[in-house]
This record gives structure tokens, C-alpha cells and sequence, in this order.
């Protein structure tokens, strides 16, 4: 699966008619294009760095993408649009992504920058940390650690970190609450910290969302270790 | 303290000749502002415990904070405030190596997953 995130920036987040606007705009440029899945949604309180809206494409082949490419180019750089940061990457599969829930209420990505000094272990050991934080949290409904393959915006990104949640309290509560997150996962996010490998800032965004969107191929047992 | 106490902990190994300078700089330069993002300096320890010029010593320092929000909004404000990994840059010439955890006591572990 070929998926292009797009966060964007508008000039006045306040104006709620502008917003719907581009909304209304940016859902059927993606309706229109070949994608098999999309997401197009204002953020939700509580994002950093998250941006306004957020636009979410899945496409079957990287070939879908090009061709639509340029109409999502389009709406997505409208007047009332003040900046965007794009990414686009292969979902991961395998041990990488996994689902235990199929109805999820708010969809989450975590863009971030693994510096190009860390290390092979140092990377090593930070996914396989990011990747048993569902084996501990039951909240986590779906997930999907990605690299990402194509970057713009200015912004340097080479891993993309989503998940799915049935409601903000699993994100903001059981997600973010949990030991391993504090306690294991955020040393690599920490500047205080000598082993940190992810340089500021991340983009940590989230809205809501009415359909499964991660596209783990199969359901993974949730009690199974992340490698 | 309370069973939902979290613990900060830096280890630092200070270059022999070194630890006074760098003892008092913790003191007078970091601990306001890491006091000012909400962490509480439990404790400040050295080994060797002797002021020893020809001896490297390691510095310990324990941070407490009270639950993961508390946490969470310490960690947030360093991350506003460059202030922090700067100073830590600036020790680099008197460090041979450190370390920064985050610790729990072992009974509050359960209780603290169950979020």
C-alpha cells in the first residue's frame, strides 16, 4: 500500500466557513482520485505541531498516486492553506502493524525525524520498543510503523507512527499514561537525554475518524511479541 | 513520595578533577530551571564521597515528579526550553559519559500499567 499524509496549516483555523470550505475541497479532490482509502479531517485540540487539517491517502500502487498527484497538489495548496508537510511511504506490514479492534473513533499519526547519527542498534532498538507499546496497551486498536520513502514541507521525516483509538481518552489517557511510553519509548524522543535519536520537532496529530484506516493486513494477536 | 512517584535519574561520570565544578554548576544553573518545569530534586549523591582531584566521580541526581501527567508536562516544557540540552552540551568537557532514566518502585508498576 502506497500512503501520502499531508498536514496542513491554514492562514485562519478560526474561520470556520473557510475551513469547511477546504474540507468540502480536499475530500473531493481525494474522492476523485484513484485512492482505496482516505481520511480527510480538521485536527482535533491537542495536537503539537500537528497542523489544522489532516489528509490521509492510500493508494494500491505508487503509479495511482502519480497520476492523481496533481489534482491533491491542487487542493491542498489553496489561499486559505498557509503550509504543508507531506510524506509519503510503503505501509508496513508483517510485525510492524497489527489490528485488534475495527471500530475506531480517532486516528493518530506521529511524523518524526530519526537522526542520520544514530546508529543501526540504536534504530533497532527504538522500533522494536515503539512496536511492543500495543502489547502493553490494549487501547491501541490498530497500528503501523512505517519509514517513509518521499518527504516535502521543509520538514525532515523518516518514520511515520499511527494508530487507531476508540475514543481521545485511550490516546491521551492509556496511550500516553502508560510506563512504556514515559518510562521506555520517549528516552529516543528526550534532548535531555544522551540517547535520544529523534530530533524535534515531531508532528503528533490526530482527528477523528469513523472507519478502520491502517491497513494491517491481518489481525495480529495482540499478545504476541513485537520484534 | 507516594507508590505513583516517578523517578528521574541522571548518573553522570565527571573527568577526574572535575566533580566540584560541575556539582556547583548543577546546583546553581540547572536545578532552578529543571525545578521551574515542575521536577523535585530528591537527592544529589557523589562517589567517590571524598574530593579527591585524581579520582573520576559519578554524580547521581533523582528527580521526582508525582504521576505521568505531571511527567508529561515536565517533559514538555524541556522540550520548550533549549535552555536544558544546551547546558547539558555545555558539560560535555567534564563528562565522560551519563545516563537519564525513568524509574518506578516495582510495586507500583502493575497500578501504573493499568491506565
Amino acid at each position: 500500500m502506497y500512503k501520502v499524509t499531508r498536514v496542513l496549516d491554514l492562514h485562519d483555523p478560526d474561520d470556520e466557513l473557510t475551513t469547511a470550505m477546504a474540507v468540502k475541497r480536499l475530500r473531493s479532490a481525494a474522492d476523485a482520485s484513484p485512492a482505496i482509502a482516505t481520511l480527510v479531517a480538521p485536527t482535533l485540540p491537542g495536537v503539537r505541531n500537528g497542523g489544522d487539517l489532516l489528509v490521509h491517502l492510500q493508494f494500491r500502487e505508487h503509479d495511482d498516486w502519480l497520476r492523481s498527484r496533481s489534482a491533491i497538489d491542487e487542493a491542498t495548496s489553496d489561499s486559505s492553506v498557509r503550509s504543508l508537510r507531506s510524506v509519503e511511504y510503503i505501509g508496513a506490514t508483517g510485525d510492524r502493524a497489527g489490528r485488534r479492534s475495527w471500530s475506531p473513533q480517532v486516528y493518530r499519526t506521529l511524523l518524526l525525524n530519526v537522526e542520520d547519527s544514530a546508529s543501526p542498534e540504536q534504530l533497532h532498538h527504538f522500533e522494536r520498543a515503539t512496536l511492543a507499546m500495543p502489547q502493553h496497551i490494549q487501547a491501541i486498536g490498530a497500528w503501523q510503523l512505517s519509514r517513509v520513502v518521499h518527504v516535502e514541507g521543509g520538514s525532515r521525516y523518516t518514520h511515520v507512527w499511527e494508530q487507531e483509538f476508540s475514543d481521545l481518552a485511550d490516546l491521551h489517557c492509556a496511550y500516553m499514561f502508560h510506563p512504556i511510553h514515559w518510562g521506555l519509548v520517549d528516552r529516543w524522543f528526550d534532548p535531555e537525554c544522551p540517547d535520544q535519536i529523534i530530533a524535534d520537532r515531531v508532528c503528533h496529530s490526530f482527528c477523528a475518524s469513523t472507519a478502520p484506516l491502517i491497513d494491517a493486513v491481518e489481525a495480529t494477536n495482540p499478545h504476541a511479541r513485537a520484534r | 513520595m507516594t507508590t505513583d512517584t516517578i523517578y528521574v535519574v541522571d548518573r553522570v561520570l565527571v573527568r577526574s578533577g572535575h566533580a566540584r565544578e560541575f556539582i556547583d554548576a548543577y546546583l546553581d544553573q540547572y536545578v532552578p530551571r529543571a525545578t521551574a518545569r515542575g521536577l523535585v530534586l530528591d537527592r544529589l549523591l557523589m562517589t567517590p564521597p571524598v574530593w579527591d582531584d585524581d579520582e573520576e566521580h559519578v554524580v547521581t541526581a533523582t528527580w521526582t515528579v508525582e504521576g505521568p501527567k505531571e511527567w508529561w508536562a515536565a517533559a514538555v516544557a524541556a522540550r520548550h526550553d533549549p535552555t536544558a540540552s544546551d547546558w547539558w552540551r555545555s558539560m560535555e568537557p567534564m563528562v565522560i559519559e551519563r545516563t537519564r532514566t525513568t524509574e518506578a518502585e516495582p510495586a507500583a508498576v502493575e497500578r501504573m500499567s493499568r491506565v
